[in-house]
């Protein structure tokens, strides 16, 4: 090691030797920060589900079906229609899935207080946030934004 | 140069040197390499939430298809062309909101000349109303462009059988996009009064003479009205 000091090649050598250390050291740190930076999105895959089911129940007109009996507060039919909105979500998600659903008026710009499905949910840490267009109630142009919260339990 | 590699390489030290050097380099390569590849890997910066930017994209569509059956139900009630024109320029002004607040600023539009809404003579069977329009979507933010022209034909039409036996066979049709499917979910009343059965296939059973008016209220509260001559 002192011979090595001593000569100017050995100088030179330890000298290269610690740079590319140092290169190497900071090589990886960078490989390190790269990876933790490309972590796949920890947001579950499941709204894609979830969208696929809105559409279905949309398609089959049970959206606004819905949002006109609450609008027009026909009791039974609000229970009928929102059982199966909330049946075909559960259905979407994972076991452990919930979600808070409510309507909002695009018009006036207000939520529809009774549109709430799950209303009493507190979500979970993990949010995913999806929206929902529909232009047509009962063959009138009413725009209705749905809004829903879902989130994995635990 | 050439006096310090010949040194280099006739000395032990230096032959040590020089193999430390080569696999330092060759590490280096190596991991410069490893680093670029995961630089380029699709997970870097990916498009926040793509699919739902997807998603909001299709659902400005099925939001489109439901102004035409507005379109067909106001039509149906008696509103005329200017009225459902001013539904149409409603309807693309809250999508475009809708798509503007999901950070996809867009421009829908449509040329009202070429829109078709009508409404088939109440005499002539089958009737039959009917939506034609073109839509021209685009749509350019950081996260997606996207350009679409959306064709959207549309109609529903009634029309009733010959007799057999005593009995008349109404059928209700949806056409969209050139695919023919059976409207099971109608409610069919005739004037004089006489019970008309939903066969739940698209089909409806009802005992139908000349003067007789079939009235159909439709999914989306679109109306079709056939008098019997």
């Amino acid at each position: 090691m002192k011979r090595l000091s001593k000569n100017k090649k050995g100088q030179l050598f330890v000298i290269e030797a610690f740079i590319a250390v140092s290169v190497m050291i900071i090589m990886v740190t960078a490989l390190y920060e790269v990876q933790l930076a490309t972590q796949p999105s920890v947001e579950p895959e499941f709204h894609k589900d979830v969208y696929s089911t809105l559409q279905a129940l949309d398609v089959n007109g049970f959206l606004d079906a819905y949002i006109y009996s609450v609008v027009n507060v026909i009791t039974d039919d609000i229970t009928y229609y929102r059982g199966i909105i909330t049946k075909a979500l559960y259905g979407a998600l994972p076991d452990h899935g919930e979600f808070v659903l409510y309507y909002e008026d695009l018009q006036t710009s207000t939520e529809v207080p009774n549109s709430y499905i799950n209303e009493l949910l507190t979500p979970g840490d993990s949010v995913v946030s999806l929206d929902y267009l529909i232009t047509e109630v009962n063959g009138e142009y009413a725009p209705y934004a749905i809004h829903m919260l879902v989130w994995l339990k635990g | 140069m050439i006096v310090m590699t010949k040194n280099l390489t006739k000395n032990k030290k230096g032959q040590v040197f020089l193999l430390l050097a080569i696999t330092i380099l060759i590490y280096l390569i190596i991991l410069s390499a490893t680093v670029y590849r995961i630089t380029q890997s699709p997970y870097i910066d990916p498009s926040p939430n793509s699919d739902q930017l997807l998603n909001y994209v299709d659902n400005s569509i099925s939001a489109l298809e439901e102004l035409a059956d507005v379109s067909m139900s106001q039509f149906s009630l008696g509103a005329d062309r200017d009225a459902v024109l001013d539904i149409i320029d409603n309807g693309i002004s809250d999508i475009d909101a809708y798509l503007d607040n999901h950070n996809l600023p867009s421009n829908i539009s449509y040329d009202s000349l070429n829109l078709v809404i009508t409404n088939s003579s109440t005499s002539i069977n089958p009737v039959r109303i009917k939506f034609v329009a073109e839509f021209t979507i685009h749509i350019n933010s950081l996260d997606l462009v996207y350009d679409a022209i959306i064709t959207i034909n549309s109609s529903y039409f009634l029309e009733y059988s010959s007799i057999i036996g005593n009995q008349n066979y109404i059928y209700i049709y949806q056409e969209k996009n050139d695919i023919t499917i059976l409207v099971d979910e109608a409610i069919v009343s005739v004037t004089p009064s006489i019970t008309v059965e939903n066969m739940g296939d698209g089909s409806y059973l009802a005992d139908l003479d000349t003067g007789y008016e079939i009235t159909a209220v439709l999914p989306h509260n679109i109306i079709l009205t056939l008098n019997i001559p």
